[in-house]
């Protein structure tokens, strides 16, 4: 499974490098933990990969909202069922 | 014989039919009980069972008993069956029926409510298309809250590709959803006269 994270381009996406990898996790993480991470400083990290960090992180804002509204919205869903796996199933 | 002689047996390539039926009598109830927990059905248990210890056989050679007991071994790689499974299933699903059987629980104003509508199923008929680890992931981390080494744990998959699928996720999704796309990388000189 390891080669997955060394796939280049998939479907027109950048070939991320694992410092903006690293980058998106640790925003991602700040942001679920409920945290306002300065998303200025974040991209003051690597100021090279700005133009394509930004519309990520700026993601990471709209999906965690777009994720609460669902859960809220369709509270008895087993996330599941999202992806279409049994309603039984344990990972 | 015990376990510790058929597991010799095994790599030995000596009497391999009892050694493998005194391993498949040692382990089966635990490896059913295990299994069943996973799918929730008895015909998709047994069957990864079966599937569970053709595969040990198989590799009956990578197992190191240093690193860890045969059990845990033998637990991995059910694991690894029971994911093979549902990738297979994933890719028949279609994940934006789920949105008519569960049906929303609020009802607010109808254009709000229409707006809404159209991006939760864009957004759930998104993940009914990413790879299947992109989705598993995506909605480990956003929707049960899951950090990336706790996944990385679960899945028995390093974090940083833990990572790079929740990034390809959130590429996509962002990408389909706000049809906006990413800027292209402007051409970059680097320091050795190479442009990247």
């Amino acid at each position: 499974m390891d080669e997955l994270a060394t796939e280049g381009f998939w479907k027109g996406m950048p070939a991320y490098t694992d410092e903006e990898v690293e980058l998106v996790a640790e925003y991602d993480e700040a942001v679920m933990q409920g945290g306002q991470p300065d998303m200025e400083a974040y991209l003051a990290r690597l100021p090279r990969y700005e133009h394509r960090l930004r519309p990520l992180l700026e993601a990471t804002h709209w999906m965690d909202d777009e994720f609460r509204r669902i859960k809220r919205d369709y509270p008895g869903l087993r996330a599941w069922h999202l992806i279409g796996l049994p309603a039984k199933c344990r990972l | 014989m015990d376990e510790y002689e058929a597991l010799r047996k095994l790599r030995l390539g000596i009497d391999i039919d009892r050694a493998f039926a005194v391993l498949v009598e040692l382990y089966k109830d635990m490896l059913f009980r295990f299994l069943y927990h996973k799918c929730g059905n008895y015909a998709d248990a047994e069957e990864l069972v079966q599937q569970t210890f053709i595969a040990a056989f198989k590799h009956i050679r990578g197992f190191e008993p240093r690193r860890a007991p045969f059990s845990s071994w033998l637990t991995r790689i059910a694991e690894r069956q029971w994911l093979v499974m549902c990738r297979g299933r994933y890719r028949e699903a279609d994940a934006v029926r789920t949105l008519s059987i569960c049906g929303p629980v609020s009802s607010p104003g109808p254009d709000d409510e229409l707006i809404r509508r159209a991006r939760e199923e864009a957004v759930w008929a998104m993940l009914g298309r990413l790879d299947f680890y992109d989705a598993v992931i995506a909605v480990m981390h956003w929707m049960e809250g899951k950090t990336y080494a706790q996944i990385s744990r679960e899945l028995g998959m390093p974090e940083r590709t833990v990572k790079m699928h929740a990034l390809r996720a959130r590429h996509l999704l962002r990408m389909q959803v706000l049809v906006e796309p990413v800027p292209r990388q402007p051409a970059v000189i680097e320091e050795d006269g190479w442009m990247s």
